[in-house]
């Protein structure tokens, strides 16, 4: 492997042979192809393949580095041909993984993707200028052809290939678009479009292979309980059905097509075990935290004294906030197909990560991860929940089991039951106003389940090939516990987006403990951000209020001059017409973030309608740097504000008896369109690299419409979701 | 038993009680009618009979014997695109995509009968169908450009 440029992506040069890794023969396997590197094919008939190592899940980068392919090949971007790459060694990142997340695919990709295509677009030109015995520098690019200036003679990219590959790899291939750039910045049509409204695109509930076996699991009302005892004999009679089978997941019903499964279904029987966690519920969980001490504090951030700040001649304002449970929701249920053979499991899945894929399915069969061909789809949605590969091991198994490819189906209520949740949290803020009205302290305390202490299979999918899967296991296992653990000062990812808040107190301190509930916790959309823009942002109108300042006016006067936040600010005022009045019946209320490197704020008006919380409107600035696609980028950013709405609203995973209460939409209620505001956005003008996009809409809605409701109505929601806090206003205020 | 699909007879051996989704899926081939919910929550395996929509997750196969089926794979017949999937192009709709070839035919079977409707119009037929990724804001703009008309 020889890496071009220093960028995330290790360019690998040449193809591995099949019998050093495993290979099922892809898009690019084209003889007298011109492969410079893993991802940029050119064929003798002059077709530009491009393989993708991220998931497109909605977000729209298999649009995003198809144009910057495009852009360094200087072709229009219609001839670049995007496949999914399969999971293998030469696709992974600097972070060792194949993996969509952290909103990191443009920030991580930016130079690299281009320099994969740069490099390619050097080796055509110095194969031409070889050919016409000419200087490379006396050649350019356009439209698929390198040029001779002078002579005029010309050769297309495919032409070319079978000399190209022949030329030197350059280690810093210039890149065009820095200077002058095509594509960069406009706004095509997403690659995947038409697909996407004449429904031939592919997902991973789409996916057949011959053989294949459809598998309906029955999942265990609480977590961790197993079947006791399954009578199904009347459901293995039934046309179709191979088996009923009880496995550590559940209950599989077996059939060569999945309505066959379904039919079978009401006449499965199932005793389940109590399980380790009967005993759980959210409603305790949650009185205990109110009650008792935190077990362990950890400081992630003190400046100044608070404690003093505090005791001294000030005003102190107090104030708790809780967030629940959230479940990601994604409109695709979990699913997977697999066929495990003798020597080698292979498997197609929509997922964020095809490592975490290769690592949990190596271990279910005791192979080496390499040994599993990971072929992705299309996501229909993912948020954080396709990085966690429960329904891949559930295939894996299953098909191990009948020795038939298997595919697994959730179902809506085992997408929201068997969830990996966005943690819940509580945080008691403090804040100290001097006798002149500054605020000159702030203490954030927190509560959360470690998000990091869950990821074992992340972890251990980080870990280098050569290592036995058994000791990356055994690390994974370690690392989880160690990056959350006290010893490094608890989960970061738990006080992310306060700790590092650009508001100037004097005095701050920030400190965190761990939830230890028997209930996995994973990243969603925004992660802690999801959570702590709500606390921060909600806090800060209260310090306002309670220091009677305009909230716009005092969070300009505590962001530092010249801050991002601010310009962001300053643009929102404008858009969203701070100081002018709402439509009766409604009010304003902002919040500014920053997360993911980028900048977000939003503006919202809304109010309560006959005790029903409206949202009318929301106007947002987003500072992400450069936009690549400007309306993907809006695109994204009207989603987050939906998606963050629909858990500011009204989401709530709860959990009695060891059960999730919620099921399908009507009891997990996602926004509709009768609930949609009208939604502005503007992308901030920047000379900044491009930052990320996907989650950044998200943080800021939830504490934006909070306090719209409190300047609607003087009534501060400090629980989410804000509709129940409404409901309950009266009960127990704290 | 034998469906009218996209236009098409087909010939199917499934008992009456199996849902049209499933039998268009698994039988038919026609993976474009998307499972989400299955239980007419959220629109994703929207498809028409006799023009009218219908959540096929919750059609019992049977009840459409004789009836014409259109999925979203045959709602444009031979010729390019419906109006309906040209607008969704222009305002650049989908996201993930999932749940877009139910909303397009919800979209599709509203302007049937409405051939301009008003957003309080759109919202009654289209607050029916779920968007996770959240497009609704230009679903909106779509069937408004697909009307052919900016009316409130």
């Amino acid at each position: 492997m020889l890496g071009v440029g220093a960028g995330a992506l290790t360019i690998g040069i040449g193809y591995r042979a099949c019998d050093e890794q495993r290979r099922v023969a892809g898009p690019a396997d084209v003889e007298g192809a011109f492969r410079p590197n893993a991802f940029v094919t050119i064929t003798p008939d002059d077709r530009i393949l491009f393989a993708l190592n991220k998931a497109e899940m909605g977000q729209g980068i298999i649009t995003g580095y198809a144009m910057l392919i495009a852009e360094e090949l200087a072709v229009p971007l219609a001839r670049v041909q995007t496949h999914f790459a399969d999971g293998a060694p030469e696709f992974r990142t600097s972070d060792g993984m194949q993996l969509t997340a952290s909103s990191t695919s443009m920030r991580q990709g930016f130079v690299p993707v281009r320099q994969a295509a740069a490099a390619a677009r050097v080796m055509l030109i110095a194969a031409a200028a070889e050919r016409w015995g000419v200087e490379p520098s006396a050649c350019e690019v356009a439209n698929g052809q390198v040029r001779h200036v002078a002579s005029g003679q010309q050769a297309s990219y495919g032409e070319l290939a079978g000399s190209a590959a022949d030329q030197p790899v350059p280690d810093e291939p210039p890149l065009t678009s820095d200077t002058a750039p095509r594509l960069i910045g406009s706004s095509p049509q997403r690659v995947d479009i038409r697909a996407k409204v004449d429904g031939s695109v592919v997902y991973g509930m789409d996916v057949t292979v011959p053989g294949m076996v459809r598998a309906l699991v029955l999942h265990p009302p609480r977590f961790g309980a197993v079947a006791t005892e399954v009578q199904a004999d009347e459901a293995r009679a039934m046309p179709g059905v191979i088996d009923v089978v009880s496995f550590p997941r559940g209950v599989a019903i077996l059939a060569e097509k999945y309505w066959q499964a379904l039919r079978a279904r009401p006449h499965v029987e199932v005793a389940w075990s109590d399980g380790p966690i009967a005993q759980f519920s959210t409603t305790t969980l949650r009185a205990q935290l109110a009650q008792q001490e935190a077990e362990a504090k950890q400081t992630h951030r003190d400046e100044g004294d608070v404690e003093a700040a505090l005791a001294g001649d000030v005003s102190v304002v107090e104030a708790v906030y809780e967030t629940p449970y959230l479940a990601h929701a994604p409109m695709e249920p979990q699913n997977c197909v697999a066929d495990v053979r003798e020597d080698y499991v292979e498997i197609w899945v929509p997922t964020q990560s095809p490592t975490v894929v290769q690592e949990a399915a190596a271990a279910v069969v005791g192979l080496e991860r390499n040994d599993v061909i990971v072929h992705t789809t299309f996501l229909g949605g993912g948020f954080g929940r396709r990085v966690v590969p429960d329904a891949v091991v559930e295939a894996v198994t299953l098909s191990q089991l009948v020795g038939r490819p298997v595919q697994v189906i959730w179902s809506r209520e085992s997408d929201t039951r068997q969830g990996h949740y966005r943690p819940l949290s509580r945080s008691s803020m403090r804040a100290a106003i001097n006798t002149d009205g500054q605020p000159i302290a702030l203490a954030y305390h927190s509560w959360s389940s470690p998000i990091l202490a869950d990821q074992a299979g992340l972890f251990a999918a980080i870990g280098p090939d050569w290592m036995p899967p058994s000791v990356r296991r055994v690390l994974g296992k370690q690392g989880a516990k160690l990056v959350a653990s006290d010893l490094v000062g608890g989960d970061p990812l738990g006080t992310e987006g306060v700790k590092e808040t650009p508001y100037m107190f004097d005095n701050i301190r920030v400190e965190y403990s761990p939830i230890r509930a028997p209930i996995s916790v994973a990243f969603w959309r925004s992660v802690g951000h999801s959570f702590n823009a709500f606390v921060i942002e909600s806090f800060i109108d209260e310090i306002a209020h309670a220091s009677e300042r305009d909230p716009y006016e005092l969070r300009m006067a505590l962001l530092p001059a010249g801050s991002r936040e601010r310009a962001v600010l300053e643009a929102l005022a404008v858009l969203g017409g701070w100081g002018e009045p709402a439509a009766p019946g409604f009010a304003k209320g902002l919040a500014v973030h920053a997360s993911f490197g980028s900048y977000c704020g939003q503006l919202v008006e809304a109010g309560v309608i006959e005790d029903r919380i409206v949202v009318r409107r929301v106007a947002c600035v987003i500072d992400c740097g450069l936009a690549v696609h400007p309306d993907l980028v809006t695109a994204q950013i009207e989603g987050g504000i939906i998606f963050g709405l629909s858990a500011a609203l009204w989401q709530q995973i709860t959990i009695e008896g060891g059960e999730v209460q919620q099921g399908n939409f009507d009891s997990y209620r996602v926004l509709r369109m009768h609930e949609c505001p009208q939604i502005q956005v503007e992308i901030a003008s920047s000379d900044h690299p491009p930052t990320g996009v996907g989650e950044v809409g998200v943080p800021p809605i939830a504490p934006a419409l909070a306090n719209a409701i409190f300047a609607a109505t003087g009534v501060r929601l400090r629980d989410m979701p804000l509709q129940a806090a409404w409901d309950q206003r009266d009960r127990g205020a704290s | 038993m034998q469906l009218t699909v996209n236009g098409k007879v087909r010939e199917v051996d499934v008992p009456d009680d199996v849902p049209l989704l499933w039998v268009l899926r698994e039988e038919l081939g026609l993976t474009g009618t998307r499972f989400g919910c299955g239980r007419a929550l959220c629109g994703a395996c929207t498809v028409h009979v006799d023009g009218k929509a219908k959540r096929s997750c919750v059609t019992p196969v049977g009840a459409v014997v004789g009836h014409e089926v259109t999925t979203i794979e045959g709602l444009a017949g031979d010729d390019g695109l419906h109006v309906v999937q040209d607008a969704w192009i222009a305002e650049g709709v989908p996201q993930c995509g999932y749940c877009q070839g139910g909303q397009i035919m919800a979209a599709a079977a509203l302007l049937r009968v409405k051939r301009a409707p008003t957003d309080q119009e759109i919202d009654a037929v289209m607050g029916a169908s779920i968007c996770r990724c959240g497009t609704y804001q230009r679903i909106r703009k779509a069937i408004h450009r697909a009307a052919g008309s900016d009316a409130k």
